[in-house]
């Protein structure tokens, strides 16, 4: 498992990230992070919606209500172009941190 | 027999006394609720316990409130006294106005002038958000701090045109007091600083203050 201080720090760029993939839905999100992580990222189910309620609010992603397969009603969620901005952003902070351990870990084990 | 309905409903009566009171967060924890059931629910048939696990897993009300809370949070107590004296400046101006436009200006037809103007300066400081909303906005920022500067200087230059050539043509009597026109200079200084004002600001500034145009995200009403 992941702390809880990394999993709060990667929620954006996270879902910036599936979002730039397409629209998508609050429970879909939580499901495609568990399976793309194999189940060390575990967002609290609740908490996922005031973080995308503040980007939306960033004005990062837009939502709208549409439907379920099933005709129930659901919240989609897609990537707004200042949101394309802050994924890029986001992306090469993260690929610095990557690169730097990578390098790292890569003279501690050779 | 396990009632789905009820269920929620009391769970949505909980979350409101928790003090989640927004009916759009609610459809939506609630959305995510029913997902979380359909998954778990292979037979079709949802059970107590099973609700009860889905509550579980969204989380507590209460920390749920406090998230959301951090989002729409209320205005600080500092920001509480701004205001109020935000409101006493604007009573004190309505106030000096009334008595600067029955004592400086004898005839009625005088006075209905100044006062129109200053309603109309009025107008312009209260409904001066909702013009924001369709002025452009600039996205580089040294185009719109020229753009909104210049904006606010025009203003100034026309008031003082306005004062300098053409309310002389309007002065009456002995003492050269100026007539009620006057004010409307003042209105022109409101209506470009405020129009300036709008253009200076960033989307993201119009967004934190909500003058922005709003995103197609209202609800629809299905269901």
């Amino acid at each position: 498992m992941l702390t809880k201080e990394l999993v709060a720090a990667s929620t954006e760029p996270l879902i910036l990230s599936l979002l730039s993939q397409g629209e998508s839905y609050g429970y879909a999100l939580i499901q495609e992070v568990k399976r793309l992580s194999g189940n060390r990222i575990e967002w609290a189910d609740g908490m996922l919606y005031p973080v995308l309620h503040r980007m939306e609010r960033e004005g990062w992603i837009e939502s709208r209500w549409g439907e379920s397969e099933t005709g129930r009603r659901r919240k989609y969620y897609s990537l707004k172009k200042d949101g394309k901005k802050a994924l890029k952003d986001q992306r090469d902070q993260w690929v610095a941190v990557s690169t730097v351990f990578k390098q790292l870990w890569k003279e501690q084990y050779v | 027999m396990f009632d789905l309905s009820r269920a929620i409903a009391l769970w949505r009566l909980e979350c409101l006394r928790a003090g989640i009171t927004s009916p759009e967060v609610l459809d939506e924890l609630e959305s995510h609720l029913r997902e979380e059931l359909e998954q778990q629910s292979t037979s079709g048939t949802i059970s107590q316990k099973s609700f009860d696990v889905a509550v579980q897993n969204l989380g507590k009300t209460g920390a749920l409130r406090n998230e959301f809370r951090k989002i729409n949070r209320r205005p600080t107590a500092v920001e509480r006294l701004m205001i109020g004296i935000c409101v006493i400046l604007v009573a004190f101006i309505i106030l000096l106005s009334g008595v600067t436009v029955l004592l400086c200006y004898a005839r009625w037809p005088e006075r209905l002038v100044a006062a129109t103007a200053v309603a109309s300066i009025l107008i312009v400081a209260f409904g001066w958000k909702r013009v924001v909303l369709f002025l452009p906005v600039i996205s580089h920022s040294g185009a719109r701090w020229a753009a909104g500067l210049a904006c606010i200087a025009s203003g100034f230059i026309l008031s003082s045109s306005f004062c300098n050539y053409i309310l002389p043509h309007f002065e009456s009597g002995p003492d050269h007091q100026l007539p009620a026109i006057g004010p409307w200079a003042v209105l022109m200084i409101a209506v470009f600083s405020c129009a300036g004002i709008g253009l200076l600001m960033s989307e993201r500034e119009r967004r934190m203050w909500g003058l922005a145009k709003p995103s197609n995200m209202e609800p629809k009403n299905e269901g």
